[in-house]
């Protein structure tokens, strides 16, 4: 499927454009993404970021980023990826900046910014046609501040604030046909423990202009409550059961980049958090995680 | 007043342990202040925490700069942030920790105080962890003398009492065996004077600095690399050349870009800033990296 | 040749904004500033103005961009009023720690609720807080120039902060005046070039901005050197304000005093009410009582100083706040008592004056009686209770 120049998984860089030495902590799935796509987009870049974990990737006076990086607030980084962007346009247009130093703009923010406050602003962004990337990493809770439900909380896991019966009552919010409907020029979703998918999307967007936005799952130890060397065992469970879809949107239509014969059992993945573990302990309860296996077999029914 | 200072990793409990220690003071009547200090910094990354306790209330707020009794969960600190674990030691401070140094080895690297108490590990439950917080607010609880195990047992009770009732059980055993294990230290930590020593601070008029330098700015990129996220490690993986293929997934998948390739293809693990999350030896498919504990690395190599 | 043609303070401050040659304007409506944005994007559109107008979806959205913008080193001018400005308040703080220049136009309007469209100055009151510079219009001549000395110093190199030009809602926005429009090229030759200086992205010279701080005393120090940029733009602001009045003829003190040399009273405020304070003033000397009139221009950097100087030898003043601090009281008479309290010499006794709120007009009439009353309390010496303009026929 890949047109550019990963083809396997040798083909990716052993040398990193993201330094060492951030405060995420150890076992971070969304560090993992955010790795990755600072190697393939290359070092030509500006992140702009909104409140939430990695928000702490830049801590005064230490960035990891060999490019550039602005923090703005967690409703408005699209805004700013917009700011950015016009002003290196003019500056480019007026002859004031080479166009060999132009930068590709990212944004960067989690899904509590991604899939609530930022919302607005990001649709506008997608409305005007930016031409920038959105990378948001869902770790499907308030990370930054312990782990409270988000609106990409999934049913069931427990969270800060959904910490006894049976978690979290609502349904993650379909984030990825949200920005679908607002058809940018390419969308997907990703995960770290997927790397050659994630690299043919980012450099297929890479000949793209327009929106590209990016949802990849962050399996998170800290709100997961699961030990840090999971994450990517844990990843790849998500995608294995079809709990999160490998897809892409581009030219008005959805396309599934991994379709499994024969999923796993959501079970396999849930049993390995504790955020589930109410699903388990001290007895197992079969209503509960049949609902959740239920909404998995009936989305892809529908693919 | 007593001032009490603790100081472990993210997620070993030690705000916990500060929480326990104040509701068992306060149980015994006492006037209390506990809390936790805060950086950014998450799992594994060195935290602190404190607790003070008087018969009167405490004007005092803030962190302890003049601790009577520091409690050093994990010995690694030592190594990683000495200056801060130690912070104002003075000639009636104790020292608490729990280590698997000899005592004059302990002595060598702290070298100031009154004492310095040790649990060796190797007494304690294999999975000693997950009790830290009972442990340490246990043994500082008999320490002071004043506490009695009613009040500690239920300062446990009262601060787990989220937690499942099996863990419970377990943290109220292991708080009754180490608070008679410690019987003889019973009264060690005394009470000082509340009045705060004066040393005059000297103000300074700040003046206006280039823009360029009075925000907060970098003008540079990679300075994370002098943040060495290393001394966040309880157990380091370590690669066996002999089994490796040089496959790279673990430089693939290390969240950190603490991996490097070697010129002999090699990957090489930067241990100045692998954090220990282990996802390396997790997706390794020739086996070969194995996991250590940090403790024992270190004394390898120091 | 300098034109002189009537606008309004909206058109006004458009002209500003162009004749600055601003390169990037990102916008948000919002009655009364609508028109301002309008007006720059017909001069876009029509190749009058070399310049990008994006439209943004919000306040805080627009201000984000103009800061984001402003750290990618392009002049950027934008404009908001009331609610708005309200709304992009988080931003407003946060850029002033970025220090980034850039010139904001608000334009003044009560704050809800109840709603309201016309003016008072709650509004950018709220703004006093945030380390933006503040300047104060009372004409609309004084609003176009105000937007070029505005940049002036909002990019100077010690200072870099964004400066906030406020005009009244209405009784600026919408009102025409006569209004000399200088030349493009002499304007570009009072601003002198963009320098970006240290706001850039580019490929070969990586930055990282807006960062988190970890500590109080880093906090506290980036935090104080905002605050002494702040102070530090009156120097700068009477710097350019007198190069301002050598190349264009008109003059801008950081105060403005009309008839105050022997004057025994003033009244003292800001904004376009100010006029009639001025004809206020003409009556009551045609009278025999010597009373002047103090205009504050700028509210941050609040001129302590010279405000002392112009009130030494006032026996009595009226501070009218078209403002209210729910609990306190006018935010003006606070900022000038607190500037007063301590100073060498006598002050006068001020009394506390709120009138104006959301459009309600003052009257020449309410002046001559507030000029009573203030000859009372300065005669017993008493400063007087807060009162508020408003008569009994309102009340029916």
């Amino acid at each position: 499927m890949s047109e550019g120049l990963i083809k396997n998984i040798k083909d990716l860089s052993v040398e990193h454009n993201l330094a060492p030495g951030t405060s995420m902590c150890a076992g971070c799935g969304a560090l993992e993404t955010v790795k990755l796509f600072c190697d393939i987009l290359g070092k030509n870049t500006v992140f702009v970021n909104a409140a939430g974990c990695m928000t702490l990737l830049a801590i005064y006076p230490f960035t990891p980023f060999s490019g550039s990086w602005l923090y703005t607030a967690m409703a408005s980084a699209s805004a700013g990826a917009q700011g950015i962007r016009d002003a290196l346009d003019i500056l480019i247009k007026k002859g004031r900046l080479s166009a060999s130093e132009d930068l590709k703009v990212i944004v960067l923010t989690g899904d509590g910014s991604a899939y609530g406050m930022g919302l607005s602003a990001t649709s506008a962004a997608i409305d005007r046609d930016l031409d920038f990337y959105y990378l948001c990493y869902d770790n499907e809770g308030y990370g930054n501040t312990g782990h409270q439900d988000s609106a990409a909380t999934p049913y069931g896991a427990r969270t800060a604030t959904s910490a006894s019966g049976a978690g979290f009552t609502g349904r993650k919010k379909d984030l990825f046909s949200i920005w679908a409907a607002h058809k940018p020029a390419y969308l997907a979703t990703i995960i770290a423990a997927e790397p050659l998918d994630l690299a043919h999307k980012v450099e297929k967007a890479m000949t793209i202009k327009g929106p590209k936005m990016f949802i990849t799952l962050a399996p998170c130890p800290t709100g997961w409550h699961y030990e840090p060397h999971q994450t990517v065992s844990i990843g790849k469970l998500a995608v294995k059961t079809g709990i999160w879809p490998l897809k892409e949107f581009k030219d008005g239509t959805v396309t599934h980049t991994k379709v499994l014969k024969e999923r796993v059992p959501v079970e396999e993945y849930l049993k390995l958090q504790g955020r589930f573990e109410h699903l388990f302990v001290p007895e197992k309860n079969p209503a509960l995680i049949n609902r959740i296996q239920t909404t998995v077999d009936q989305y892809w029914k529908d693919v | 007043m007593f001032r009490i200072r603790f100081h472990g990793r993210g997620g070993e409990g030690i705000k916990t342990a500060s929480r326990i220690l104040g509701s068992s003071f306060f149980f015994e009547g006492f006037q209390v202040q506990d809390a936790p200090k805060y950086g950014a910094e998450r799992r594994g990354a060195p935290v602190s925490a404190y607790v003070r306790a008087d018969h009167k209330q405490i004007y005092e707020r803030g962190e302890i700069h003049k601790p009577d009794l520091i409690i050093i969960a994990d010995e690694t600190l030592l190594h990683v942030t000495r200056n801060t674990v130690l912070e104002g030691i003075y000639e009636n401070t104790v020292i608490f920790i729990i280590s698997a140094m000899s005592n004059s080895e302990l002595e060598e690297i702290i070298n100031c105080g009154k004492t310095i108490i040790k649990i060796a590990p190797a007494v304690l439950p294999e999975n000693y962890h997950r009790f830290l917080s009972s442990i340490t607010a246990s043994a500082t609880a008999r320490f002071t003398g004043i506490i009695q195990i009613d009040s500690l047992i239920r300062g446990v009770e009262e601060e787990l009492k989220s937690a499942k009732n099996d863990l419970i059980l377990e943290n109220t055993a292991i708080a009754k065996k180490i608070f008679n294990d410690m019987t003889s230290y019973s009264g060690i930590v005394t009470e000082t004077d509340g009045t705060p020593v004066i040393t005059e601070p000297q103000l300074i008029d700040l003046p206006l600095h280039n823009s360029s330098i009075a925000t907060p700015a970098i003008r540079t990129g990679s300075t994370s690399v002098k943040n060495q996220t290393g001394s966040w490690r309880t157990s380091r993986p370590v690669i066996l050349q002999e089994k490796c293929s040089r496959c790279m997934l673990c430089n693939v998948y290390c969240p950190d870009s603490a991996i490097t390739k070697n010129e002999e293809g090699f990957p090489v693990i930067d241990y100045n800033h692998c954090k220990g999350c282990l996802i390396c030896r997790e997706v390794c498919p020739s086996g070969a990296i194995t996991q250590e504990d940090e403790k024992t690395s270190r004394s390898k190599t120091v | 040749m300098t034109r002189q043609v009537l606008l309004t303070g909206n058109a006004a401050a458009a002209w500003g904004a162009r004749l600055s040659s601003a390169d990037y304007i990102p916008a948000f409506p919002i009655t009364p500033q609508t028109e301002i944005i309008e007006t720059l994007s017909e001069w876009i559109n029509n190749g009058e103005m070399d310049s990008h107008l994006t439209m943004f979806e919000s306040e805080h959205s627009m201000i984000t961009a103009a800061g984001s913008a402003a750290t990618a080193g392009v002049r950027v001018f934008t404009a908001t009023s009331s609610q708005g400005l309200m709304f992009g308040m988080e931003m407003i703080f946060a850029l002033p720690g970025w220090r980034v220049p850039f010139v904001l136009v608000n334009v003044s309007r009560g704050l809800a609720s109840p709603i309201t469209l016309e003016c008072d100055h709650n509004d950018i009151l709220a703004a006093r807080d945030s380390g933006c510079i503040q300047i104060h219009c009372s004409t609309c001549q004084e609003i176009l120039d105000s937007v070029i000395i505005g940049y002036k110093i909002s990019e100077n190199k010690e200072i870099r902060l964004p400066v906030i030009v406020n005009l009244d809602g209405f009784y600026l926005s919408f009102t025409r005046e006569a209004v000399e429009i200088p030349e493009h090229h002499e304007v570009s030759q009072y601003l002198g070039e963009y320098n970006q200086m240290n706001d850039h992205y580019s490929s070969s010279a990586p930055q990282a901005r807006g960062l988190i701080v970890l500590g109080g005393s880093q906090y506290s120090y980036f935090r104080y050197q905002a605050h002494l940029a702040n102070l530090k733009a009156l120097d700068v602001y009477k710097e350019a304000a007198e190069e301002f009045a050598i190349q264009f003829g008109r003059n801008y003190s950081v105060i403005e005093s009309y008839r105050t040399d022997d004057a025994e009273y003033c009244f003292i405020m800001i904004g376009s009410f100010s006029t009639k304070a001025k004809s206020a003033v003409d009556h009551l000397r045609s009278e025999g009582l010597k009373i002047g009139l103090i205009r504050p221009r700028l509210i941050r950097p609040f001129p302590s100083e010279e405000l002392n100087i112009l009130l030494s030898g006032i026996k009595g003043a009226a501070v009218i706040d078209q403002n209210i601090s729910f609990g306190k009281g006018g935010i003006l008479y606070t900022e000038i008592t607190s500037a007063l309290y301590g100073a060498h010499g006598s002050y006068p006794v001020t009394g506390s004056f709120i009138g104006g709120l959301g459009g309600r007009d003052i009257t020449i009439d309410e002046f001559i009686v507030i000029a009573g009353e203030m000859r009372e309390y300065t005669k017993k010496g008493i400063q007087p209770r807060t009162r508020l303009l408003f008569t009994g026929d309102e009340l029916e």
